[in-house]
């Protein structure tokens, strides 16, 4: 499942997780505001959250959700979901605040021409582990 | 002045000895009989409660206007403050919207040309696009709204400060705030709802904080001797307290106005602030002091469907 705001990354993160046999696609939304809806409108919370939330940092519009930030909510409100955030800019250093929070389950990707679909599923799989063993 | 002074005189005379005539006129019935001594008294009594009457009636006048003009000086300032936060605020919107259109929208577009041209084999052109996104449209990003504040005071500023320095950063500006309150659900799962009492900065505010931390970073790492650098920022009340201390070699005179002591006055100054530069046991601390008021996410959503705050 993703949250991509930027037409042409989530075209390209549909293409990848689609053709990918290790990856189960589920969904993706264009912004936080459409995943808080389809997941309001979810009678059965515990099989709709995915392994990992692929979330772009900047895909809400509203002061409360920053993609960042809502996934660490996500993660301290008990869902048990790894998180790989994909921005413009080099995360680095900043995971570490979210990691304070909620230890493990955590990856950063930066949106470049050079990033190659390995890197993508790569993310998501480690993102994934991650989760299960902590 | 000798001429008006002989004038004022005459006049006053004149004015006592026509008031004396005339109640001497009024007087002058058969059996009345008035010394001269007692009306020129009774004049000059007159006299001086009408002159004292009518300068308590322009003292009044003057005290009024200056209390008009007091009260307009009063409005004068307040809208000018005003002027100068909305300013303040519209430049680091303009930057805001500028970096995040340039990191967002321009870079991704770049990006996509690249890809396409990649997959062409035009990989010579694709790097000059990459350098051109990556590098110089990203640093002039950087500068004009440092991408990292989009997502919060803390993560912009745990990205500025490095590895070496150490941060510590009130609470209520954190993520940890930002967390979530357990609500238990049907199916006994929680949905997310992000907790309320993360304090919201305006965009000028964070970016002033930013700015002012840079700086300080800046002076400390100017000076070789220097191993420790400790930044704290603080929510007092209504105003936020910036602290850059450092073990380096301290002042051996009064400090002078540089570029960057002019930086740190210009931001306590636009935000009604203060700023200090001064010796501690093992080094060096500046202190800037922003004012602000503090808004929670709670009331900012509140303030934002009443349409009483833009952000």
């Amino acid at each position: 499942m993703f949250v991509e705001d930027d037409p042409h990354f989530a075209e390209l993160l549909s293409v990848v997780f689609q053709n990918s046999e290790q990856i189960d696609f589920k969904a993706g939304f264009r912004s936080i505001e459409d995943f808080v809806r389809a997941q309001a409108s979810e009678a059965q919370l515990a099989n709709w959250y995915p392994d990992v939330l692929v979330m772009d940092v900047m895909s809400g519009n509203d002061i409360r959700f920053d993609g960042a930030t809502y996934a660490n909510s996500l993660r301290t409100s008990g869902v048990r979901v790894g998180v790989v955030l994909v921005s413009s800019m080099m995360l680095g250093k900043i995971m570490d605040v979210f990691r304070k929070t909620n230890p493990g389950g955590w990856r950063a990707l930066q949106k470049t021409s050079r990033l190659k679909s390995e890197e993508i599923i790569s993310a998501v799989l480690e993102a994934a582990d991650e989760m299960r063993t902590k | 002045m000798k001429r008006l002074l002989v004038l004022r005189i005459s006049l006053l005379v004149l004015a006592i000895t026509s008031q004396s005539y005339l109640i001497y006129l009024i007087r002058s019935d058969p059996g009345d009989d008035l010394f001269l001594g007692e009306i020129i008294a009774i004049s000059i009594l007159i006299y001086t409660s009408t002159v004292i009457s009518f300068g308590i009636r322009n003292f009044l006048r003057i005290w009024n206007r200056q209390r008009k003009s007091e009260t307009s000086i009063g409005v004068l300032e307040s809208d000018l403050n005003s002027m100068k936060e909305r300013m303040i605020l519209v430049d680091s919107e303009i930057r805001k919207q500028v970096g995040v259109w340039l990191h967002g929208s321009v870079q991704s577009k770049l990006m996509k040309l690249s890809r396409e041209l990649r997959f062409y084999n035009l990989s010579e052109i694709a790097d000059e696009v990459d350098d051109l996104s990556e590098n110089e449209i990203r640093n002039y990003a950087h500068q004009l709204f440092p991408p990292a504040l989009n997502i919060s005071l803390e993560a912009g500023l745990v990205d500025l400060v490095g590895e070496n320095v150490e941060l510590v950063i009130d609470e209520r500006l954190s993520e940890q705030s930002a967390v979530t309150t357990q609500s238990p659900n049907s199916d006994g799962l929680t949905r997310a709802i992000p907790r309320m009492n993360r304090l919201v900065l305006p965009s000028g505010l964070s970016y002033a904080i930013y700015r002012v931390i840079e700086e300080g970073l800046s002076n400390a790492n100017k000076k070789p001797e220097v191993t420790r650098i400790k930044v704290t920022v603080n929510v007092v009340g209504n105003s936020i307290e910036i602290t850059v201390e450092d073990n380096g070699s301290k002042l051996s005179e009064p400090v002078t106005p540089g570029l960057g002591l002019t930086l740190f006055d210009i931001y306590s100054s636009n935000f009604g602030g203060r700023f200090s530069l001064e010796n501690t046991q093992d080094g060096v601390a500046m202190r800037v002091v922003l004012m602000f008021t503090p808004v929670n996410v709670k009331e900012a959503i509140s303030q934002k469907r009443t349409g009483s705050r833009s952000e």
